[in-house]
């Protein structure tokens, strides 16, 4: 999320900072080398539009080298 | 000749770089300046009680990015308040003297911390906790041997109370009310807090008030309450929530009460003048309904950028957005959904003493608000219910999800579709 709203991506807005709590920061992704999400996020996801298998909060996808190329969608803003 | 600018903005908080942001995404081209009274670059304001308190994280990360602030997007002017208005000439003096023209104007100045007006509240060491200066000056204090005194027992309050336990600071609560709180939600929730921060070693003290703060050498060394016991402090946060920034407004002739007075589309009673976040008075699009004053950042940035879209586009639509709001103390994550005002019953769903819980709060069958602690699903299935009719009888059932219970849904959720529509 915080490469995300500094590079300015439009539909990411990351209102609570990272706190998983505002479920603006909504992304498709297409890799599973992210930890499952928690319990709470999924919860969450539950709020937002065009809910999909890949959806992910990206406040709570850690970049590290082990990620490797990724493609992430940011879903149409509504 | 005075500068002249399309749209002139007052204060460079949440609201107020929001509009400067949202008219650039936007492509408005017009001339757009930004007068603030810190000199701080802008920066978010919510991990000032939280993540900047703990060190998680750092001032140079709380500052907006480069996007909000692009120089070639708009003119800031920094160091300077706006201090009169002339409405008829459309004109704003500064406290340097300073004259600034607008064709619109956006008042975004936000509030001050309220003060007790308590003998020595100006001493040394009290202080508030609204900007950075006075988070970095809290945190300098955050060491394990000292002794804080919090005058008041709100969000800022208690947030502050939790980081300074977390540092091994001995920390006392002074709350006037008889419960923690008390102006933003029910007796179970106050009361879940209450035995949260003294299980945490928070001597909290309700219903009970600073009369005087004790100096020595001219420095706050403690306070004094009304039943005249003297509590000992290095230092005193006051914190009694906030009086917002309207009195240039007031003086030109805006409608003020509890803030500036605006309509559905963010229109001050003045021609051309607009006010957005913690300062307006505003109508809520959700039960109660009515005018209120919302602090949140949530309010602030729906408001500034339903505001901006107007300026850019001319077509203005009324503001409605959904409010909310979190705060995080120790491990607990508190969020509330709605507006919890107005309602006759509060019914609990789920077991307080197990630390997760939610309370819909209702108006007859229709429900305004809903706290969840610890309970991202009853967050999550709140936010569909706002304004929404629900079976009664049902919500108490913590095992009946609450997003079940909408039946036609006020839901943002929409088949792709329809996004937008």
């Amino acid at each position: 999320m915080t490469v995300a709203t500094r590079a300015g991506v439009p539909g990411i807005i990351g209102e609570c900072g990272g706190e998983m709590s505002c479920a603006t920061c909504h992304v498709h992704i297409d890799t599973d080398h992210f930890p499952p999400p928690s319990l709470d996020e999924t919860d969450l996801l539950e709020v937002v539009d065009e809910r999909a298998d890949n959806s992910r909060l990206s406040c709570q996808l850690e970049l590290t080298e082990a990620t490797g190329d990724l493609v992430i969608q940011v879903p149409q803003e509504a | 000749m005075t500068d002249i600018y399309d749209v002139l903005v007052v204060g460079a908080g949440h609201a107020g770089i929001h509009i400067t942001s949202e008219l650039a995404a936007r492509g408005f081209d017009g001339r757009v300046g930004v007068i603030e009274a810190e000199v701080e670059l802008p920066y978010e304001r919510p991990p000032l009680t939280k993540g900047f308190l703990d060190g998680s994280v750092r001032a140079d990360q709380l500052r907006f990015p480069g996007r909000f602030w692009d120089q070639s997007l708009f003119c800031s002017i920094m160091g300077e308040q706006v201090v009169a208005i002339d409405p008829e000439r459309r004109i704003v003096t500064s406290s340097t003297a300073a004259m600034y023209g607008y064709r619109t104007l956006v008042w975004a100045a936000g509030g001050h911390a309220r003060r007790l007006g308590i003998d020595s509240e100006n001493a040394a060491g009290v202080h508030g906790l609204r900007s950075l200066a006075e988070a970095e000056y809290l945190k300098k204090q955050m060491h394990g041997s000292g002794r804080y005194m919090i005058l008041g027992g709100g969000f800022i309050g208690l947030e502050a109370a939790a980081a300074l336990r977390r540092a091994g600071v001995e920390v006392t609560v002074v709350e006037f009310a008889d419960r923690l709180l008390a102006r933003v939600t029910c007796p179970v929730v106050s009361d879940y807090f209450l035995q949260l921060h003294r299980r945490e070693g928070v001597d909290v003290r309700l219903g009970s008030r600073a009369v005087r703060v004790e100096t020595t050498d001219g420095v706050a060394s403690g306070v004094v309450l009304q039943d005249g016991e003297v509590l000992a402090a290095d230092g005193v946060l006051v914190a009694v929530g906030l009086a917002p920034n309207v009195g240039p407004l007031s003086d030109a002739g805006a409608i003020c009460s509890n803030g500036v007075e605006v309509n559905e589309f963010g229109a001050t009673s003045l021609p051309g003048v607009y006010a957005v976040g913690d300062c307006a008075f505003f109508p809520l699009a959700f039960p109660p309904f009515g005018r209120l004053r919302l602090e949140s950042v949530q309010n602030a940035v729906d408001q500034a950028k339903n505001l901006a879209a107007a300026l850019a586009t001319g077509t203005f639509r009324p503001y409605r957005s959904l409010p909310w709001f979190w705060s995080n103390q120790y491990a607990t994550k508190f969020k509330t959904v709605g507006v919890c005002q107005g309602y006759d019953q509060a019914i609990v769903r789920g077991d307080a003493a197990r630390g997760s819980f939610a309370v819909v709060y209702l108006s007859g069958d229709r429900v305004v608000a809903v706290d969840a602690i610890n309970s991202m699903r009853d967050y999550a299935g709140g936010r569909s219910l706002i304004g929404a009719r629900v079976n009664v009888a049902a919500v108490a059932d913590p095992a009946i999800s609450l997003a079940s219970l909408g039946g036609v849904s006020t839901s943002r959720t929409r088949a792709p579709g329809l996004a937008g529509a």
